[in-house]
């Protein structure tokens, strides 16, 4: 009897062997995998072992490779380091803004603009060139803007005859400016995801909430926010790996400064690695930010995102 | 037919040559002191005249890219045979990881390391071994604003201790004027004052001895004192308003556009600040006056004790011969005589300095001369503390940190070595 089965499903369906052969997905893999997986290794896979490896050396980076090990020293010092703390925490900032703060600001002006006509999509348009721009120029033109001596803010001051202002050479300072760039840099971004998303969202059931009494502030509320969860999703994603990957805004804005009080960890491990040479060091740093960021990845994609998808 | 193989024979005898022409690949920093690109230039076509076959490549970088990318581009296949170096400890690091070539034998043979003083070659030498050769030495003073001095009513030719200089620093600043100009963001011009400081304080038996950890290491009371006094600087608010976000770039604009009348650098400053000022003119050179950084009373420096640059080229390993050739070409007499004579810096190749004509590359060089000891920025440090140094001494200037705790962290950085 199990055999007649056997053989009555073999009759009914060719074996999954042959059938990955003739409908061409072995061909596709055979074809489309191998370069795949050879960028990855090459570019991902080996880097992040070669970099755990360094983190437990002492090296500049000249020579053909690390000789002096330490163990688990660079990591001690990095724990006691408050530079580092100070960096971490930072990072932290950086991405309860770009969600609480980034992230509305992109809805608002997505809920404000999403329509189409003719003045939303210049609006639409300005508010999406600071995205385009690239990081390391906006650095520099923002850095401009709040040169006292030289700046935008030197003009308006001479003007009024107001005293010169270096917001960015303070230290309380520093931090609240370069995170109001960082979210005029990169609102936009999530604002055209949202733009998407709403355009998306059936103009029957907006009808239908207004004939049923909403009023504009119920409609946004109850049916678009709802409709808008698997964009939001999304943004938050690409906030929180911005955010951790947050560098080329910071060098030619700040540097880090002053004394060290807004860099990031990808602009302390360009710092402290890569400039003063501690490879070993900056290798440490970079296998603490992959942990971040990795837990981060699996943590969002097994509950927030899993459960979108099975929605 | 014949004509073809003529032609045949023609191309097998020049194919040949085009493609063995010898390249020498040279990466240096970025320079703005014009007319510098033109001599360099000038200097290749005259090597490459006088050495058929041979092809000279310098390619320009920014000081911190440079930095940043060196140790990768030495291990690569496209690594330069000739690269820039501020000489110090960090000669010692590449030497003893392999990537530069031993020329003592050649450079010797040559005559080329004749043309060169001991103290230079010492500078470029990592036990006994020649890596590479000095082009020009630097030296680091308090350069000041005449007018602007003379309006805040004080005489800097009368500063001979550190009191005096901050006294002065007071009496121009309850004048109304900014007494001094530093470019913090960019760390190093503070490190200045921190490394002069150290110079005259902890003296070179003193360095000599925290480097080893002997007498508290960095940490120890000489190295807080110097921390002390350079906190004492601080607390006078003399620096321009946004002092903390100056580059170094901005800050030599500054002081070309008479915004205050203190800088500590080197005599590179004079020919800069023109180039870059506002009105692009800046200062004449009788228009700056020049005292040398002040002894610290008390202290175990010595007041000559000179502190600045050495800088030059590194010889990368593989490098041919023809490499070594050009560099001592480049840095020998006759091309660096021409250079002091432009004035672009202080030559260091014997006999070099002859013809400079530039009054202040003129007083650098007497100091030099008559200098007890000089030191080359970083070199008694290693370059993970001379970056921690970095840090402390913008905190100490701006208040950010205590002389104690600078100096603990200096140490901590040795203690990891």
């Amino acid at each position: 009897m199990t055999d007649m089965t056997a053989s009555e499903s073999t009759l009914a369906s060719p074996p999954k062997k042959r059938r990955i052969t003739r409908d061409g997905r072995l061909m596709t893999a055979l074809l489309f995998l191998p370069p795949a997986l050879l960028l990855f290794t090459l570019f991902v896979f080996l880097p992040l072992i070669e970099g755990a490896w360094y983190s437990g050396y002492r090296w500049s980076g000249y020579g053909d490779g690390p000789t002096d090990w330490v163990g688990s020293r660079n990591f001690e010092i990095m724990a006691g380091n408050s530079t580092f703390l100070r960096s971490f925490n930072n990072t932290l900032i950086f991405v309860a803004v770009a969600v609480l703060v980034q992230i509305p600001i992109g809805m608002a002006m997505a809920l404000l603009i999403y329509r189409k006509t003719r003045s939303n999509t210049f609006f639409r348009l300005v508010f999406f060139v600071p995205f385009i721009l690239a990081e390391v120029a906006t650095g520099l033109i923002w850095s401009f803007v709040f040169d006292g001596d030289y700046g935008v803010t030197s003009v308006f001051s001479t003007w009024f005859g107001w005293e010169k202002v270096f917001p960015l050479s303070d230290r309380t300072w520093a931090l609240p400016v370069l995170l109001t760039v960082f979210v005029w840099k990169y609102f936009g971004f999530h604002m055209m995801i949202f733009i998407a998303a709403l355009q998306s969202i059936s103009e029957d059931m907006i009808e239908a909430a207004r004939i049923d009494g909403a009023t504009p502030g119920q409609i946004v509320w109850h049916v678009q926010i709802p409709l808008l969860k698997p964009a939001i999703a999304v943004s938050v994603f690409f906030a929180v790996v911005g955010s951790l990957q947050l560098f080329d805004l910071i060098i030619p804005l700040t540097r880090g400064g002053p004394s060290n009080t807004t860099h990031s960890l990808v602009s302390y491990l360009y710092n402290f690695g890569l400039v003063r040479q501690k490879v070993g060091f900056g290798s440490a740093v970079g296998v603490v930010l992959f942990v971040v960021s990795f837990v981060f990845a699996v943590t969002y994609r097994s509950t927030v995102m899993k459960s979108r998808v099975e929605k | 037919m014949r004509r073809s193989l003529k032609t045949l024979a023609a191309a097998t005898l020049i194919v040949p040559a085009v493609a063995s022409a010898e390249e020498v690949r040279v990466l240096s920093i970025e320079t703005n002191r014009e007319g510098e690109k033109e001599f360099i230039a000038d200097i290749e076509a005259a090597f490459e005249a006088s050495h058929p076959g041979t092809d000279v490549i310098v390619e320009y970088m920014d000081d911190e890219s440079f930095k940043v990318k060196l140790p990768t581009l030495l291990q690569s296949p496209n690594k330069p045979d000739l690269f820039f170096s501020f000489s110090g400890g960090l000669v010692a690091e590449q030497a003893s990881q392999g990537v530069l070539r031993d020329i003592t034998e050649y450079a010797e043979s040559t005559g080329c390391a004749a043309q060169h003083s001991d103290g230079g070659k010492a500078a470029y030498s990592v036990d006994g071994k020649l890596y590479g050769l000095p082009m020009y030495a630097s030296n680091v003073a308090l350069w000041y604003n005449k007018r602007l001095a003379d309006e805040a009513g004080i005489d800097p030719t009368q500063i001979k201790t550190w009191d005096d200089f901050l006294d002065q620093v007071e009496a121009a600043k309850s004048a109304g004027q900014t007494p001094i100009i530093i470019g913090a963001k960019d760390k190093w011009p503070a490190m200045f004052y921190h490394a002069m400081l150290a110079n005259r304080i902890v003296g070179t038996e003193g360095y000599a001895k925290a480097a080893v950890g002997e007498d508290g290491g960095y940490a120890g009371d000489t190295w807080v004192e110097t921390g002390k006094q350079l906190e004492r600087l601080g607390a006078l608010e003399p620096f321009q308003a946004g002092y903390l976000d100056t580059t170094y770039d901005k800050s030599q604009t500054l002081f070309g556009d008479q915004a205050g009348i203190f800088m500590l650098m080197g005599e590179w400053l004079v020919p800069s600040q023109r180039t870059v000022a506002t009105d692009g003119k800046g200062m004449t050179n009788e228009e700056i006056g020049v005292v040398p950084f002040p002894a610290v009373t008390g202290g175990n420096g010595d007041v000559k004790a000179t502190f600045g640059g050495m800088n030059g080229w590194l010889v990368s390993e593989g490098a041919s011969d023809t490499a070594v050739d050009f560099l001592c070409y480049y840095v020998g007499p006759e091309a660096q005589t021409k250079a002091g004579a432009d004035g672009f810096y202080l030559p260091v190749s014997i006999g070099a300095a002859a013809e400079v004509a530039d009054t202040h590359n003129k007083w650098s060089a007497d100091r030099l001369s008559e200098s007890s000891g000089h030191t080359v920025f970083d070199q008694s440090l290693v370059p993970s503390i001379h970056a921690v140094q970095l840090d402390v001494a913008v905190d100490l200037i701006s208040g950010a940190t205590t002389p104690e705790d600078g100096a603990a962290l200096m140490e901590e950085e040795r203690q990891f070595q």
